[in-house]
Protein backbone atom coordinates (compact mmCIF):
# COMPACT_ATOMS: atom_id res chain seq x y z
CA UNK A 1 0.00 0.00 0.00
CA UNK A 2 2.79 2.41 1.01
CA UNK A 3 4.91 1.45 -2.49
CA UNK A 4 1.94 2.15 -4.50
CA UNK A 5 1.32 5.86 -2.64
CA UNK A 6 4.95 6.20 -3.63
CA UNK A 7 4.48 5.45 -6.90
CA UNK A 8 1.86 7.41 -7.40
CA UNK A 9 3.51 10.42 -5.73
CA UNK A 10 6.63 10.03 -7.70
CA UNK A 11 3.96 9.69 -11.21
CA UNK A 12 2.52 12.68 -10.59
CA UNK A 13 5.90 14.44 -9.66
CA UNK A 14 6.99 13.49 -13.19
CA UNK A 15 3.92 14.37 -15.08
CA UNK A 16 3.76 17.73 -13.12
CA UNK A 17 7.32 18.45 -14.04
CA UNK A 18 7.12 16.93 -17.68
CA UNK A 19 4.24 19.25 -18.18
CA UNK A 20 6.23 22.01 -17.54
CA UNK A 21 8.99 22.03 -19.50
CA UNK A 22 6.55 21.34 -22.16
CA UNK A 23 5.12 24.53 -21.64
CA UNK A 24 6.29 28.08 -21.88
CA UNK A 25 7.77 30.08 -19.26
CA UNK A 26 6.58 33.76 -18.15
CA UNK A 27 9.55 34.83 -19.72
CA UNK A 28 9.46 32.86 -22.81
CA UNK A 29 6.07 34.05 -23.24
CA UNK A 30 6.94 37.88 -22.50
CA UNK A 31 9.99 37.73 -25.39
CA UNK A 32 7.09 36.85 -27.74
CA UNK A 33 4.83 39.15 -27.06
CA UNK A 34 7.45 41.67 -27.45
CA UNK A 35 8.51 39.79 -30.98
CA UNK A 36 4.58 39.88 -32.27
CA UNK A 37 3.78 43.30 -31.15
CA UNK A 38 6.64 44.66 -32.33
CA UNK A 39 6.02 42.68 -35.49
CA UNK A 40 2.44 43.22 -35.89
CA UNK A 41 3.15 47.18 -35.50
CA UNK A 42 5.54 47.56 -38.20
CA UNK A 43 3.67 45.64 -40.65
CA UNK A 44 0.19 47.42 -40.19
CA UNK A 45 2.81 50.71 -40.88
CA UNK A 46 4.42 49.57 -43.62
CA UNK A 47 0.78 48.22 -44.86
CA UNK A 48 -0.45 52.16 -44.74
CA UNK A 49 2.59 53.45 -46.12
CA UNK A 50 2.33 51.63 -49.42
CA UNK A 51 -1.05 53.10 -50.17
CA UNK A 52 0.48 56.60 -48.71
CA UNK A 53 3.40 56.28 -51.19
CA UNK A 54 0.96 56.30 -54.17
CA UNK A 55 -1.40 58.70 -52.75
CA UNK A 56 1.86 61.25 -52.46
CA UNK A 57 3.15 60.27 -55.69
CA UNK A 58 -0.29 61.17 -57.63
CA UNK A 59 -0.83 64.45 -55.35
CA UNK A 60 3.12 65.26 -56.50
CA UNK A 61 2.72 65.24 -59.88
CA UNK A 62 -0.45 66.63 -59.89
CA UNK A 63 0.94 69.77 -58.01
CA UNK A 64 3.98 69.46 -60.94
CA UNK A 65 2.05 69.08 -63.66
CA UNK A 66 0.87 72.76 -63.24
CA UNK A 67 3.87 74.60 -62.82
CA UNK A 68 6.42 72.27 -65.37
CA UNK A 69 5.34 71.93 -68.65
CA UNK A 70 5.39 68.22 -70.01
CA UNK A 71 5.07 66.73 -66.65
CA UNK A 72 4.84 63.34 -66.04
CA UNK A 73 6.86 62.74 -68.90
CA UNK A 74 5.24 59.66 -69.55
CA UNK A 75 1.97 60.84 -68.50
CA UNK A 76 1.54 58.71 -65.60
CA UNK A 77 0.80 60.63 -62.69
CA UNK A 78 1.21 57.18 -59.97
CA UNK A 79 4.76 56.53 -62.00
CA UNK A 80 5.68 52.80 -61.09
CA UNK A 81 3.25 52.71 -57.99
CA UNK A 82 -0.13 51.44 -59.73
CA UNK A 83 -2.84 49.75 -57.39
CA UNK A 84 -1.59 46.24 -58.27
CA UNK A 85 1.93 46.92 -57.17
CA UNK A 86 0.13 48.49 -53.96
CA UNK A 87 -2.14 45.54 -53.31
CA UNK A 88 0.44 43.04 -53.88
CA UNK A 89 3.03 44.60 -51.26
CA UNK A 90 -0.01 44.72 -48.62
CA UNK A 91 -1.04 41.04 -49.24
CA UNK A 92 3.05 40.56 -48.29
CA UNK A 93 2.86 42.45 -45.36
CA UNK A 94 -0.49 41.68 -44.22
CA UNK A 95 1.03 37.76 -43.75
CA UNK A 96 3.54 38.88 -41.71
CA UNK A 97 1.18 41.20 -39.74
CA UNK A 98 -1.12 37.67 -39.44
CA UNK A 99 1.52 35.65 -39.03
CA UNK A 100 2.58 38.49 -35.91
CA UNK A 101 -1.18 38.08 -34.28
CA UNK A 102 -1.78 34.55 -34.65
CA UNK A 103 1.78 34.20 -32.39
CA UNK A 104 0.41 36.79 -29.97
CA UNK A 105 -3.27 34.82 -29.68
CA UNK A 106 -1.33 32.21 -28.67
CA UNK A 107 1.05 32.56 -25.45
CA UNK A 108 -1.74 34.99 -24.37
CA UNK A 109 -4.88 33.67 -22.64
CA UNK A 110 -7.43 34.25 -26.03
CA UNK A 111 -10.75 32.01 -26.27
CA UNK A 112 -10.59 29.53 -29.02
CA UNK A 113 -12.76 30.75 -30.92
CA UNK A 114 -10.36 34.14 -31.16
CA UNK A 115 -7.26 31.74 -31.87
CA UNK A 116 -8.99 29.59 -34.53
CA UNK A 117 -9.83 33.22 -36.55
CA UNK A 118 -6.75 34.21 -35.91
CA UNK A 119 -4.69 30.96 -37.06
CA UNK A 120 -7.47 30.90 -39.75
CA UNK A 121 -6.79 34.45 -41.08
CA UNK A 122 -2.65 33.65 -41.28
CA UNK A 123 -3.77 31.11 -43.41
CA UNK A 124 -5.39 32.63 -45.61
CA UNK A 125 -2.94 35.48 -45.52
CA UNK A 126 -0.04 33.40 -47.06
CA UNK A 127 -2.05 31.50 -49.15
CA UNK A 128 -3.20 35.03 -50.97
CA UNK A 129 0.48 36.35 -51.42
CA UNK A 130 1.42 37.23 -54.81
CA UNK A 131 4.80 36.13 -53.86
CA UNK A 132 6.77 32.61 -53.20
CA UNK A 133 4.71 30.75 -50.95
CA UNK A 134 7.45 29.00 -48.98
CA UNK A 135 4.77 27.34 -46.61
CA UNK A 136 3.35 23.69 -47.44
CA UNK A 137 -0.36 23.01 -47.18
CA UNK A 138 0.38 20.00 -45.14
CA UNK A 139 2.26 21.98 -42.52
CA UNK A 140 -0.81 25.01 -42.72
CA UNK A 141 -3.12 21.85 -41.84
CA UNK A 142 -0.81 20.66 -39.10
CA UNK A 143 -1.25 24.40 -37.43
CA UNK A 144 -4.82 24.13 -37.76
CA UNK A 145 -5.25 20.45 -36.15
CA UNK A 146 -2.95 21.20 -33.10
CA UNK A 147 -4.65 24.97 -32.53
CA UNK A 148 -8.11 22.52 -33.34
CA UNK A 149 -6.78 20.25 -30.48
CA UNK A 150 -5.93 23.11 -27.91
CA UNK A 151 -9.57 22.77 -26.03
CA UNK A 152 -9.74 22.17 -22.33
CA UNK A 153 -6.95 19.59 -21.51
CA UNK A 154 -3.03 19.85 -21.71
CA UNK A 155 -3.86 23.53 -23.00
CA UNK A 156 -0.50 25.00 -22.14
CA UNK A 157 1.90 21.81 -23.74
CA UNK A 158 -0.56 22.10 -26.54
CA UNK A 159 -0.28 25.72 -27.45
CA UNK A 160 3.48 25.56 -26.80
CA UNK A 161 3.45 23.04 -29.42
CA UNK A 162 1.48 25.28 -31.79
CA UNK A 163 4.33 28.29 -31.43
CA UNK A 164 6.90 25.96 -32.26
CA UNK A 165 5.27 24.32 -35.07
CA UNK A 166 4.18 28.22 -36.20
CA UNK A 167 7.42 29.61 -35.74
CA UNK A 168 8.86 26.91 -37.59
CA UNK A 169 7.11 26.67 -40.92
CA UNK A 170 7.18 30.13 -41.04
CA UNK A 171 10.65 30.70 -41.07
CA UNK A 172 11.94 30.94 -44.35
CA UNK A 173 8.39 32.74 -45.60
CA UNK A 174 9.06 35.21 -42.42
CA UNK A 175 12.67 35.78 -43.79
CA UNK A 176 11.43 36.54 -47.41
CA UNK A 177 8.96 38.75 -46.67
CA UNK A 178 11.20 41.34 -44.79
CA UNK A 179 13.59 41.08 -47.60
CA UNK A 180 11.07 42.45 -49.75
CA UNK A 181 9.97 44.66 -47.37
CA UNK A 182 13.67 45.72 -47.02
CA UNK A 183 14.00 46.06 -50.55
CA UNK A 184 11.15 47.77 -50.89
CA UNK A 185 12.19 50.51 -48.22
CA UNK A 186 15.54 51.20 -48.92
CA UNK A 187 17.78 48.52 -51.59
CA UNK A 188 17.58 49.59 -55.59
CA UNK A 189 14.88 50.92 -57.30
CA UNK A 190 12.77 50.09 -54.28
CA UNK A 191 9.38 51.01 -54.10
CA UNK A 192 10.06 53.99 -52.09
CA UNK A 193 11.91 55.46 -54.80
CA UNK A 194 9.10 56.15 -56.61
CA UNK A 195 7.99 58.81 -53.86
CA UNK A 196 12.20 59.90 -54.30
CA UNK A 197 11.58 60.96 -58.13
CA UNK A 198 8.53 63.01 -57.34
CA UNK A 199 9.54 64.55 -54.48
CA UNK A 200 12.62 65.83 -55.79
CA UNK A 201 11.05 66.98 -59.31
CA UNK A 202 8.31 68.64 -57.69
CA UNK A 203 10.44 70.52 -54.95
CA UNK A 204 12.48 71.66 -57.77
CA UNK A 205 10.09 72.66 -60.05
CA UNK A 206 8.43 74.88 -57.49
CA UNK A 207 11.70 76.36 -56.49
CA UNK A 208 12.11 76.97 -60.55
CA UNK A 209 8.67 78.49 -60.89
CA UNK A 210 9.11 80.80 -57.28
CA UNK A 211 12.60 82.37 -59.06
CA UNK A 212 10.77 82.69 -62.42
CA UNK A 213 9.12 86.18 -63.53
CA UNK A 214 5.72 84.80 -63.21
CA UNK A 215 3.33 86.61 -60.92
CA UNK A 216 0.49 84.54 -61.22
CA UNK A 217 -1.16 84.26 -57.75
CA UNK A 218 -2.74 81.11 -57.96
CA UNK A 219 0.54 79.73 -59.84
CA UNK A 220 3.00 80.87 -56.90
CA UNK A 221 0.13 79.54 -54.19
CA UNK A 222 0.76 76.50 -55.71
CA UNK A 223 4.94 76.17 -55.82
CA UNK A 224 4.75 77.41 -52.22
CA UNK A 225 2.62 74.35 -51.55
CA UNK A 226 4.78 72.15 -53.68
CA UNK A 227 7.75 73.45 -52.64
CA UNK A 228 6.92 71.93 -49.21
CA UNK A 229 5.16 68.59 -49.89
CA UNK A 230 8.51 67.91 -52.64
CA UNK A 231 10.68 68.40 -49.44
CA UNK A 232 8.59 66.24 -47.23
CA UNK A 233 8.62 63.79 -49.47
CA UNK A 234 11.96 63.31 -48.79
CA UNK A 235 12.24 63.82 -45.62
CA UNK A 236 9.95 60.87 -44.84
CA UNK A 237 12.24 58.69 -47.00
CA UNK A 238 14.75 59.83 -44.35
CA UNK A 239 12.89 59.70 -41.41
CA UNK A 240 10.66 56.86 -42.04
CA UNK A 241 11.05 54.40 -45.03
CA UNK A 242 14.46 54.37 -44.21
CA UNK A 243 13.58 53.15 -40.34
CA UNK A 244 11.11 50.79 -42.13
CA UNK A 245 14.10 49.02 -43.56
CA UNK A 246 15.81 48.75 -40.59
CA UNK A 247 12.97 47.82 -38.41
CA UNK A 248 11.96 44.67 -40.93
CA UNK A 249 15.80 43.77 -41.19
CA UNK A 250 15.92 43.33 -37.24
CA UNK A 251 12.47 41.46 -37.24
CA UNK A 252 13.87 38.87 -39.47
CA UNK A 253 16.65 38.91 -37.02
CA UNK A 254 14.41 38.55 -34.42
CA UNK A 255 12.63 35.78 -35.87
CA UNK A 256 15.39 33.43 -36.42
CA UNK A 257 16.50 33.82 -33.04
CA UNK A 258 12.83 33.33 -31.50
CA UNK A 259 13.15 29.81 -34.44
CA UNK A 260 16.63 28.44 -32.72
CA UNK A 261 15.24 29.05 -29.15
CA UNK A 262 12.52 27.66 -29.57
CA UNK A 263 14.09 24.64 -31.29
CA UNK A 264 16.40 24.33 -28.26
CA UNK A 265 13.73 24.86 -25.74
CA UNK A 266 16.17 27.80 -24.24
CA UNK A 267 14.39 30.61 -25.08
CA UNK A 268 15.49 33.49 -22.94
CA UNK A 269 14.29 36.97 -23.64
CA UNK A 270 16.52 38.39 -26.24
CA UNK A 271 18.52 41.98 -26.07
CA UNK A 272 17.64 41.78 -29.76
CA UNK A 273 14.20 41.50 -29.29
CA UNK A 274 14.14 44.97 -27.02
CA UNK A 275 15.89 46.94 -29.56
CA UNK A 276 13.68 45.15 -32.44
CA UNK A 277 10.68 47.13 -29.90
CA UNK A 278 12.74 50.35 -29.45
CA UNK A 279 12.94 50.39 -33.15
CA UNK A 280 9.43 49.92 -34.17
CA UNK A 281 8.29 52.24 -31.23
CA UNK A 282 10.86 55.22 -32.92
CA UNK A 283 9.08 54.54 -36.04
CA UNK A 284 5.73 54.99 -35.28
CA UNK A 285 7.33 58.17 -33.48
CA UNK A 286 8.78 59.36 -36.95
CA UNK A 287 5.56 57.81 -39.13
CA UNK A 288 2.95 60.16 -36.78
CA UNK A 289 5.14 63.02 -37.03
CA UNK A 290 5.68 63.23 -40.35
CA UNK A 291 2.24 62.23 -41.66
CA UNK A 292 0.94 65.36 -39.23
CA UNK B 1 25.40 51.28 -49.28
CA UNK B 2 24.13 49.61 -52.47
CA UNK B 3 23.59 51.35 -55.51
CA UNK B 4 19.92 52.11 -55.05
CA UNK B 5 20.73 53.49 -51.83
CA UNK B 6 23.05 55.65 -53.10
CA UNK B 7 20.99 56.77 -55.96
CA UNK B 8 18.37 57.84 -54.12
CA UNK B 9 20.72 59.93 -51.42
CA UNK B 10 22.27 61.56 -54.41
CA UNK B 11 19.28 62.83 -55.67
CA UNK B 12 17.90 64.20 -52.38
CA UNK B 13 21.04 65.99 -51.63
CA UNK B 14 21.91 66.99 -54.76
CA UNK B 15 18.14 68.45 -55.21
CA UNK B 16 18.93 70.81 -51.70
CA UNK B 17 21.68 71.61 -53.49
CA UNK B 18 20.28 72.94 -56.46
CA UNK B 19 17.92 75.39 -54.20
CA UNK B 20 21.16 76.74 -52.42
CA UNK B 21 22.87 77.17 -56.09
CA UNK B 22 22.15 80.55 -58.02
CA UNK B 23 23.67 81.56 -61.68
CA UNK B 24 24.93 79.01 -64.00
CA UNK B 25 26.25 76.80 -61.35
CA UNK B 26 22.23 76.07 -60.81
CA UNK B 27 21.46 75.57 -64.32
CA UNK B 28 23.92 73.04 -64.48
CA UNK B 29 22.68 71.14 -61.65
CA UNK B 30 19.01 71.44 -62.02
CA UNK B 31 20.12 69.84 -65.32
CA UNK B 32 22.25 66.74 -63.66
CA UNK B 33 19.69 66.71 -61.02
CA UNK B 34 16.68 66.07 -63.98
CA UNK B 35 19.32 63.18 -65.67
CA UNK B 36 19.48 61.59 -62.13
CA UNK B 37 16.07 61.39 -61.26
CA UNK B 38 15.50 60.13 -64.81
CA UNK B 39 17.97 57.18 -64.02
CA UNK B 40 16.48 56.85 -60.64
CA UNK B 41 12.95 56.35 -62.38
CA UNK B 42 14.67 53.72 -64.58
CA UNK B 43 16.15 52.10 -61.68
CA UNK B 44 12.40 51.36 -60.38
CA UNK B 45 11.34 50.50 -63.48
CA UNK B 46 14.25 48.17 -64.29
CA UNK B 47 16.09 45.14 -62.19
CA UNK B 48 19.61 45.90 -62.06
CA UNK B 49 22.32 42.94 -61.86
CA UNK B 50 24.33 43.72 -58.52
CA UNK B 51 27.15 41.80 -59.86
CA UNK B 52 27.28 43.43 -62.77
CA UNK B 53 30.91 45.04 -63.33
CA UNK B 54 29.11 48.23 -63.74
CA UNK B 55 27.25 48.37 -60.50
CA UNK B 56 30.42 48.39 -57.97
CA UNK B 57 31.58 51.57 -60.56
CA UNK B 58 28.59 53.27 -60.32
CA UNK B 59 27.97 52.89 -56.72
CA UNK B 60 31.41 54.59 -56.18
CA UNK B 61 30.68 57.15 -58.57
CA UNK B 62 27.20 57.93 -57.00
CA UNK B 63 29.46 57.51 -53.37
CA UNK B 64 31.93 60.49 -54.51
CA UNK B 65 29.31 62.74 -55.91
CA UNK B 66 27.20 62.34 -52.31
CA UNK B 67 31.11 63.37 -50.63
CA UNK B 68 31.47 66.46 -52.99
CA UNK B 69 27.33 67.91 -52.51
CA UNK B 70 28.09 67.63 -48.61
CA UNK B 71 30.66 69.60 -48.75
CA UNK B 72 29.44 72.00 -51.25
CA UNK B 73 26.48 71.87 -48.97
CA UNK B 74 29.33 73.43 -46.36
CA UNK B 75 30.52 75.78 -48.94
CA UNK B 76 28.91 76.93 -52.02
CA UNK B 77 31.86 77.31 -53.79
CA UNK B 78 32.33 73.73 -53.75
CA UNK B 79 29.63 73.88 -56.36
CA UNK B 80 32.08 73.50 -59.25
CA UNK B 81 33.78 70.08 -57.74
CA UNK B 82 30.22 68.56 -57.71
CA UNK B 83 29.33 69.06 -60.97
CA UNK B 84 31.86 67.25 -62.53
CA UNK B 85 31.11 64.11 -60.37
CA UNK B 86 27.86 64.10 -60.62
CA UNK B 87 28.44 64.15 -64.65
CA UNK B 88 30.84 60.88 -64.29
CA UNK B 89 28.16 59.25 -61.76
CA UNK B 90 24.89 60.10 -64.62
CA UNK B 91 27.13 58.55 -67.12
CA UNK B 92 28.29 55.35 -64.93
CA UNK B 93 24.49 54.67 -63.62
CA UNK B 94 23.75 55.49 -67.54
CA UNK B 95 25.90 52.34 -68.36
CA UNK B 96 24.26 50.21 -66.10
CA UNK B 97 20.41 51.07 -66.37
CA UNK B 98 21.55 50.45 -70.38
CA UNK B 99 22.52 47.01 -69.66
CA UNK B 100 19.11 45.76 -68.55
CA UNK B 101 16.23 48.44 -70.07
Amino acid sequence: MKTTRLSLIVALAVMITGCATQRLSPEQKQSINTYANSASTLNGLANEEFANIRNYVIALNKMTQSIKPNWPKNGDLAGAADVEDVIARQKAVAALEAYAIALNDLVNDTEDAKLRQSTGKFRSAITDLDVDQKIKDSHLDILEKTVLGIGRFFVEKKKKEAVVAIVAMSRDQVDHLCDLLVRDFHDDGGFASQLIVAGATTQVAADTFLHSDDTDPAGRQIAVEAFDAGGNALKRYEEVHQRIAAAARQMKVANGLLADGLKDRKLKPFKSFTSFRESVEELVEHAEYYTR
Amino acid sequence: MNLGNSLNQALIKLTRLVIKAEGDEREQLLKQQEELADKLQELVNNTIPKDADEYAKANGALLQAIAEIDKAQQDVNKIVNVIGKVSNAVRLVGQLVDKVS
